[in-house]
């Protein structure tokens, strides 16, 4: 069950496809794990299907390119096979709680340890200056106390970690909390997986902090 | 759909999309999705790729597969002609405030954030006008449901 769901803002975002790599690889992974989300998504792609047949302007694409969409199209056969979810066997093992979305950016990659008491994936984006990675915390282990400079959104994958916002489970979403300070734990059970999006580099407070901020900020970290 | 580049990306991107949707027509299933919004969301997946083209190897091609639901389809009740006029009926309800908001996110690629800089809104209203338009479609959306 699904308790902390991405705000509608994102989600529309999300289903125009305007979202940048980083933010829309988080809300896919949300949405890949909740139904009411995934539901909403639909119909939002119904509604840009609605603004599309009543906008006639929207797809214009002029004469010559029609021409050639229309001579090209003389060479292809059609394909007659229902899209089928691709699925990597040789990462399953590694990866067998990540939404089919995540697999591509994992491949090849293995967990290494953090500054912190945690493991990293950090995943790579082009063209994207979201710091984007999977962190993965034993029970009962959390992240340094720290505060946002900006946006960071989270997705859990597995297990579940608790702060002084609420209680999050696989596939709930989190949108940082700002200027608060937060210090997320990991809940007994599994380890808990998480997916997290920063817009910016993190400020850690407290004395490690002070002393760390200045790596984190050249990106040594 | 002006696919938030120039023009000649844009032409580019409807090229793609109707190659798509020549190759892909027999797979197309109506009971799942009007054609609209099928053709729609090839279109927007083919922008994506586009976006991302220096970046081979992700496709929204698996994009597609987060929206491959496994449990059953509730809107598999309802023909997807039926359920497409009735979200062009529920979208008529909205205030031109609040259809402003979604069309600008769809037709010219603005993440709400953008929406809100170029209108000179603050952020908070833009927010409060997509959750109030995608809760009465929800909302209404969700009752119909239940009453089948």
């Amino acid at each position: 069950m699904i308790r902390h769901h991405a705000p509608d803002e994102l989600l529309l975002d999300y289903a125009a496809g305007v979202l940048p790599e980083g933010p829309a690889l988080a809300v896919a992974l949300h949405v890949a794990l909740d139904p009411g989300s995934r539901r909403l998504v639909r119909r939002l792609r119904g509604v840009g299907g609605v603004l599309l047949d009543e906008d006639p302007g929207a797809a214009d694409m002029g004469e010559a390119a029609l021409e050639e969409a229309l001579a090209r199209l003389e060479d292809l056969p059609t394909d007659d096979t229902p899209v089928a979810p691709t699925v990597r066997k040789d990462l399953a093992s590694d990866f067998d709680w990540a939404p089919a979305a995540l697999l591509p950016y994992v491949a090849g990659k293995s967990w290494r340890r953090a500054f912190g008491g945690f493991d990293e994936i950090r995943l790579d984006l082009h063209g994207d200056l979201h710091r984007v990675a999977l962190l993965r915390l034993q029970p009962g282990e959390g992240l340094p106390l720290h505060r946002h400079v900006a946006n960071e959104y989270t997705v859990v994958l597995q297990g579940g970690y608790t702060d002084n916002t609420g209680n999050y489970g696989v596939g709930d979403f989190a949108v940082g909390p700002g200027a608060q300070e937060h210090r997320p734990i990991a809940d007994p059970g599994a380890p808990c997986i998480a997916l997290i999006v920063l817009e910016r580099p993190i400020v850690l407070t407290g004395f490690w902090g002070r002393l760390f901020n200045p790596l984190l900020r050249r990106g040594w970290m | 759909m002006k696919g938030g580049a120039d023009a000649e990306s844009a032409q580019e991107v409807a090229q793609e999309a109707m190659i798509m949707v020549w190759r892909k027509a027999a797979s197309f299933d109506r009971t799942r999705a009007s054609a609209a919004t099928w053709i729609y969301t090839i279109a927007r997946n083919k922008r994506i790729d586009l976006l991302r083209r220096s970046r081979p190897g992700i496709e929204a091609e698996d994009w597609l597969t987060v929206y491959a639901t496994d449990e059953p389809d509730p809107d598999k009740s309802a023909s997807a002609g039926q359920t497409y006029m009735r979200m062009k009926e529920l979208m008529q309800g909205l205030s031109a405030d609040q259809l402003l908001v979604i069309r600008k996110a769809f037709f010219e690629d603005k993440t709400h954030t953008a929406i809100a800089d170029e209108l000179a809104l603050p952020l908070g209203t833009v927010k409060s006008r997509i959750r109030l338009a995608l809760g009465k479609l929800r909302e209404a959306l969700d009752r119909e449901e239940k009453e089948k």
